[in-house]
């Protein structure tokens, strides 16, 4: 009852006491590692290219910037894909969950879309030459 | 609850040196971190760039400068178009070996006499007399036959050699065309350059045709490289890794001409005078610029089944022709590289940059990116 009503006024105080050192320590240093992971990793840049592939065989390549509807075959029927505004997505699928549909926009390089009954899948990365260090001509 | 009056615990010591290693890994997650820089300028009649990976972006800028000082120092010194450099001259007047111009073409010299003999002169460094007549680098012409065999006279490895550092010239009207080996060479240079500069982790240099890089790339890991599709330049037709080492390209799509509905390019058959239509490109890799350039050249005029005899004989050395076969394209490669080499002769890249409403399933045949293994 009594630490009850203290709680109000010196709720911080009351926190601190209720920790060890090592608590602290604990927290600074999680906190510490989550930004300088923050920093260090950055956002993840902008994709250029999908690629879209049946049954792991590549059947089509896609700027990302230039909009587009495409369908493609898998073994249970169409699956269509909408590029739009340099994102890709799953708009229609045969399959019975329509978890693809659901999975949204890919944008960021190394975003998937996936239809595992339909063996759909949409990867968004750099272009072609993006992911080139150099071209020889 | 808090424990009111209670002793604090003390600081316990697994802690400390728990927060100790944290801070050291992240102190040298930081310190891992590379600057990443590159810049790309005119020389030598192409843009080169020079990549660089440093310690940080004061160490990459400084050594990037040295890299194009050093790049347009070669120019200089191999400027075999001017008639009165040392490279311009006929060779009778080299054979002091005194200047440093002299000292550094017969280093050139020296590693392209040696691919000419190897390659039974498809490579010839004193091509000039043939080149000149073609006028390639000007107002470029058919010559005429008796021009040619009167120019092709004129041309012969096998009449100068590189003694203790010196150029011997036993014909002295011989005339340098570096075309063949002097971006290479000014790769190499370049990349001699990099390495010794302080600070630098790994970098690349590009100039058209010639690449050489050493050290880790952007990904953790080589460098990537594609090669520009010959009848469609802005795809790739192929690519691959390089690590320490150079690659070099000969195409037939570089400096050519049309006249009278023949296509006519700039890389000519020293035995024939006329362009050699043996490849569309040959892509060379060697542990030097200089050698890919020149061995590059050599490969293009060969063709695969003579130029894989060639690569044969010198290990370490491999390469990737794209020819053209009943009305299309096709690659052969050297043995070493199958699993290495990506090619997309379809261009599915097409598709990447322009936008075709192709059927999927048709594009998907058409495109056929194959991995090689």
């Amino acid at each position: 009852m009594s630490a009850d009503s203290r709680a109000p006024r010196g709720g911080i105080r009351s926190a601190l006491a209720a920790t060890t050192w090592g608590d602290r320590v604990l927290v600074a240093l999680l906190l510490a590692a989550s930004l300088a992971g923050v920093a260090l990793a950055g956002p993840s840049p902008r994709a250029t290219t999908a690629t879209v592939r049946v049954g792991g065989r590549e059947a089509a390549r896609l700027a990302l910037a230039t909009d587009r509807t495409l369908a493609v075959r898998g073994p249970l029927g169409e699956t269509e894909i909408v590029v739009e505004g340099g994102a890709a997505r799953v708009v229609a699928s045969p399959c019975r969950r329509k978890v693809c549909v659901r999975m949204g926009r890919a944008a960021r390089r190394g975003d998937l879309l996936v239809c595992v009954p339909n063996r759909v899948v949409v990867e968004v990365d750099g272009s072609e030459t993006g992911a080139l260090d150099a071209i020889l001509r | 609850m808090p424990r009111g009056g209670a002793p604090r615990p003390r600081v316990p010591l697994p802690f400390l040196a728990f927060l100790a290693a944290a801070a050291a890994g992240v102190a040298l997650l930081l310190a891992g971190r590379v600057a990443s820089l590159d810049e790309t300028r005119a020389l030598m009649d192409t843009f080169v760039t020079v990549r660089v990976r440093a310690d940080d972006a004061r160490a990459a800028r400084r050594a990037i400068g040295a890299a194009f000082d050093e790049i347009a120092r070669v120019a200089r010194a191999l400027d075999w178009f001017d008639t009165t450099s040392a490279a311009g001259r006929p060779l009778g007047a080299l054979a002091a070996g005194e200047s440093a111009d002299e000292v550094e073409i017969a280093r050139v010299l020296e590693v392209a006499l040696d691919v000419a003999r190897a390659s039974d002169g498809a490579f010839d460094p004193t091509i000039r007399p043939l080149t000149a007549l073609w006028g390639f680098e000007g107002e470029p012409r058919v010559p005429p036959a008796d021009s040619l065999a009167a120019a092709r006279a004129r041309v012969g490895h096998g009449r100068v050699r590189v003694e203790g550092g010196r150029v011997v010239a036993e014909d002295p009207g011989l005339l340098l065309d570096l075309g063949g080996v002097a971006k290479g060479y000014a790769v190499d240079r370049a990349v001699e350059t990099l390495r010794a500069a302080p600070g630098v982790r790994g970098a690349l240099v590009a100039a058209g045709g010639d690449i050489r890089a050493f050290g880790r790339g952007p990904r953790r890991g080589a460098w990537t490289i594609g090669l520009a599709h010959p009848r469609a330049p802005d795809l790739v037709a192929a690519r691959f890794p390089l690590a320490d080492g150079a690659v070099s390209t000969s195409g037939d799509d570089q400096r050519a001409f049309e006249r009278d509905g023949v296509r006519y390019h700039h890389i000519l058959d020293p035995k024939t005078g006329m362009p050699s239509r043996a490849s569309v490109s040959a892509t060379v890799f060697a542990p030097t610029g200089t050698e890919a350039d020149a061995l590059a050249t050599a490969a293009f005029v060969l063709g695969p089944e003579a130029g894989k005899r060639l690569l044969a004989g010198r290990p370490g050395r491999e390469a990737i022709w794209i020819v053209e076969r009943e009305g299309g394209l096709a690659v052969e490669m050297t043995p070493g590289l199958e699993g290495r080499v990506v090619v997309d002769l379809a261009g599915a890249g097409a598709r990447a940059i322009g936008a075709t409403d192709d059927e999927p399933d048709s594009a998907a045949a058409r495109s056929e990116a194959r991995r090689v293994r």
